[in-house]
């Protein structure tokens, strides 16, 4: 074993010195609320193309035996479904936009060539509904505050630094951090602010208590936080509580309980 | 034949720690592959390159958490610091000792990420990061080093 016989004071003062440096990054990242470091984007950058890699081989791998092994001309006709019902899917979310809010639509300036679509490659395991990773960056135009959609168009999360070249990280929204404008139930607009908790529920706060709220009703963005555009599907009310003034209601959002390995960035003008 | 195994097996390590990254929803697993790494460095290796390697795998640790960017890095390095400090007294020969240095290590370092996490961010502490995610990592360190010629490769014994 090949040993350096260095003294105690020594490996203290490198110790201290080494964990001042990681603090210092720490604090850089809450005192600019996780704005972009060099840091990060080095580690971003030396990191992501690995997984990156493993995932496109992955994808290969798994999609040519589905295409050559099984049901060759059934793959073929599933691809082509699924590439239009996703077109589709994401038109009828503009239709029913444009329905409901005519004037603000036309001063919107989201437009279809800004739908990128993306992969997920990497979840944080400590924390499971915090954030993703996805395999687009900077290089295909995408930029902090961006929205990101499942296949169904429901709300996932939107983007926040690191962001580099090749991936970008997502906040979901079931993360603590931030908050939504929402309403509950279209009809009726029951206004509040959605949050996170790192659980598979969300809350909805400041909802006064005499307003009726049911199991199952649609929760759908507001866009009165100007952050996220109005209208998107985000998930459906699964508890209510009723308290003094207020009610505590939980929302599960729609993206848990599906497959979030492709997923659709918006920009929101 | 040393350094080729030891090259192939971290390897093996670092792609399996993107595979659970990747599909943690259906594996429903929580390991730290590259802690083993960690482990590995801080009981064969000079002060030096223990401080450096913790460091930068804490800080490709951040990047594949997500969360704040150093805490892991902070933590690792203090976990690492111990365990090299300790390696001359650790008896690698026993398997039962390498699955509690792995683990206990492992447990100490995600209760300082943990106090970060809670502290900071209002996160609550985490069963899986304190508990779970330390005791699966010293059980796979233990599957590893029970093969004699895996122990041999490494020079733990």
């Amino acid at each position: 074993m090949n040993r350096e016989d260095l003294p105690a004071e020594r490996k203290v003062i490198v110790l201290v010195a080494v964990l001042f440096l990681n603090l210092i990054l720490v604090s850089t990242n809450v005192v600019l609320k996780n704005e972009k470091t060099m840091f990060q984007n080095v580690v971003g950058v030396i990191v992501s193309p690995f997984q990156i890699a493993f995932q496109k081989s992955v994808d290969y791998v798994s999609h040519n035996l589905r295409r050559y092994v099984f049901l060759k001309n059934t793959f073929v006709q599933y691809r082509d479904l699924k590439k239009d019902y996703t077109r589709l899917k994401f038109e009828n979310y503009l239709l029913k936009r444009k329905v409901a809010e005519k004037e603000f639509l036309e001063n919107l300036k989201v437009k279809r060539d800004k739908f990128v679509k993306a992969d997920l490659i990497s979840i944080d395991r400590n924390f499971p509904f915090s954030s993703i990773v996805i395999d687009k960056g900077t290089r295909d135009g995408i930029i902090k505050d961006m929205i990101v959609l499942n296949g169904n168009g429901e709300l996932v999360g939107k983007i926040v630094e690191p962001i580099t070249l090749i991936s970008s990280k997502v906040r979901l929204i079931t993360n603590p951090t931030g908050g939504i404008g929402a309403y509950i139930d279209e009809k009726i607009k029951l206004e509040g602010l959605l949050t996170g908790n790192n659980t598979r529920v969300c809350n909805f706060k400041y909802l006064i208590e005499n307003k009726l709220v049911r199991i199952g009703d649609q929760v759908i963005t507001s866009g009165t936080d100007q952050i996220f555009p109005p209208y998107i599907p985000i998930g459906k009310v699964v508890k209510v509580e009723k308290e003094y003034l207020t009610q505590k209601i939980e929302i599960e959002p729609y993206f848990i309980n599906q497959s979030i390995k492709q997923l659709i960035v918006i920009a929101n003008d | 034949m040393n350094r080729k195994f030891k090259i192939l097996l971290f390897s093996l390590l670092v792609l399996g720690q993107i595979i659970i990254h990747r599909y943690i929803r259906q594996l429903n697993l929580n390991l730290d592959l590259l802690y083993l790494i960690l482990v590995y460095i801080a009981v064969k290796s000079g002060f030096y390159k223990t401080l450096l390697s913790a460091t930068i795998i804490g800080l490709v640790t951040d990047y594949l958490s997500g969360n704040i960017f150093g805490v892991f890095g902070f933590s690792r390095t203090i976990a690492a610091y111990f365990l090299n400090e300790m390696s001359m007294r650790i008896d690698l020969k026993s398997n039962l000792f390498v699955f509690m240095i792995i683990s206990l290590s492992l447990a100490f370092s995600n209760l300082i990420a943990g106090l970060f996490f809670y502290f900071i961010l209002e996160y609550s502490f985490q069963l899986n990061l304190i508990v779970i995610q330390p005791l699966l990592t010293g059980l796979v360190g233990l599957i590893i080093v029970l093969s004699s010629k895996a122990k041999k490769n490494l020079d733990v014994y």
